[in-house]
């Protein structure tokens, strides 16, 4: 059972965004396979806008209507930190968990 | 419809700002998904949830100051509140008391549409619920946030209402089913609908503790609450995607899309302002482009 049905959309795009660059379609594709979340247009526009007016994400030359998107240095780091924060509590929940147990 | 016009109407939903960043991408996407499988209900719910939030929060648009978030935050909050007291204390003060739970009792729907109203007036009910929810989560975010709220957007609150009383007058007006003629009659039965189905829908939550039917909910909140609100947005300022472009860029300069920095966007197909100069559209805007270039010296 999931505590939490909803992960963070920006969260999923940049971990989507660090295999390589992909555009909204793929986006979308790539984010339902690893994570199981099926992410609307609208909720992924909004999450793209924001993280590209961060700075932590950049568009490249669009091909038919199809505008890729990138991480940018940026974004890496703020991933890497984010990442690193997640599993630093999955590490203590994890430990607490074993050392809770009868 | 063609594919392409049925997802550039969806489009439409956001802001004339974030339309000409992403409209075009977003509607190759939603044409994309429909096209592996996705409802296309589903694409047009996501879009216009997705545009409803973007035109109250300014999500997408580049941050620019505390003043405009400041300015914006307040301004969203002068627009809410006439319209929340206004609305519920005229309703209370003009109804004939509290009728809870008549709502659907006294709707009285007219006697063409035969015994399946119950079930339509029940789902348009649901279906505002829904439409006043989400209006209301996005504002309160807008307000949480402090973002660049755009208190125009509150539009969308005043179409039902605006509505209930065109259907109002048009009803008292033509006269209804008593003038004997059929074509006054379908008339009046349609206003009579219209003025129903929209009271519950536009303020489901007033209607099912005030009764749909109360006059004092249709002629005080919705003839006094759309002047109260289009009174407080009448200032509103422009398009915050386009300001806060020329804001980046300084007065007269380009906007962050056609800047150096990215220059893979400036230009690129199927997004035909990109490389613009965004310019400042109201007087509002100038005078925070004039009050950015004092405090930063015209640095983008």
């Amino acid at each position: 059972m999931r505590i939490s049905q909803r992960s963070d959309p920006s969260l999923l795009v940049l971990v989507s965004l660090a295999e390589g660059p992909k555009h909204g379609y793929a986006l979308t594709k790539d984010i339902e396979s690893f994570a199981g979340v099926s992410l609307g247009p609208g909720s992924l526009y909004g999450c793209v806008a924001r993280l590209e007016a961060r700075g932590l994400v950049e568009a490249l030359p669009a091909e038919d209507r199809r505008n890729p998107y990138r991480l940018t240095a940026a974004g890496a780091v703020a991933l890497q930190e984010e990442l690193d924060r997640l599993a630093s509590t999955a590490a203590l929940g994890l430990r607490r968990l074993a050392g809770g147990r009868p | 419809m063609t594919r392409t016009r049925w997802s550039e109407a969806l489009v439409l939903a956001y802001p004339a700002g974030w339309r000409r960043q992403y409209g075009p991408e977003l509607a190759r996407l939603g044409e994309d998904l429909v096209e592996g499988g996705s409802s296309r209900l589903a694409v047009a719910l996501s879009v216009a949830r997705g545009g409803v939030a973007s035109r109250f929060t300014g999500n997408g648009m580049p941050p620019v100051s505390a003043l405009w978030a400041e300015r914006t935050k307040w301004r969203l909050a002068a627009a809410l509140s006439p319209m929340v007291i206004a609305s519920w204390s005229l309703a209370i003060w003009l109804s004939d008391g509290w009728q809870r739970a008549q709502a659907f009792d006294r709707i009285g729907a007219p006697a063409w549409i035969a015994n399946d109203a119950w079930s339509v007036e029940q789902l348009t009910v649901l279906a505002g619920l829904i439409v006043e929810l989400l209006v209301w989560s996005v504002a309160f975010d807008g307000l949480k946030w402090g973002r660049q709220c755009r208190p125009r957007a509150l539009s969308v609150v005043l179409v039902m209402p605006l509505l209930a009383v065109a259907a109002s007058v048009a009803r008292t007006t033509l006269g209804g089913r008593q003038s004997g003629s059929h074509v006054w009659s379908v008339a009046g039965g349609v206003g009579h609908y219209v003025t129903t189905t929209t009271t519950v829908v536009a303020h489901p939550l007033a209607a099912a503790i005030l009764g749909a039917d109360a006059t004092g909910l249709r002629l005080g909140s919705f003839t006094l609450t759309p002047l109260a609100v289009l009174l407080a947005v009448r200032r509103a300022p422009a398009d915050p995607y386009l300001i806060g472009r020329a804001v980046r860029a300084g007065p007269g300069g380009r906007s962050s899309r056609s800047a150096p920095s990215s220059p893979s966007r400036a230009g690129s197909p199927g997004s035909p302002s990109r490389g613009r100069p965004a310019r400042p559209s109201s007087r509002t805007c100038q005078r925070i482009l004039a009050t950015w270039a004092s405090l930063h010296g015209g640095r983008s």
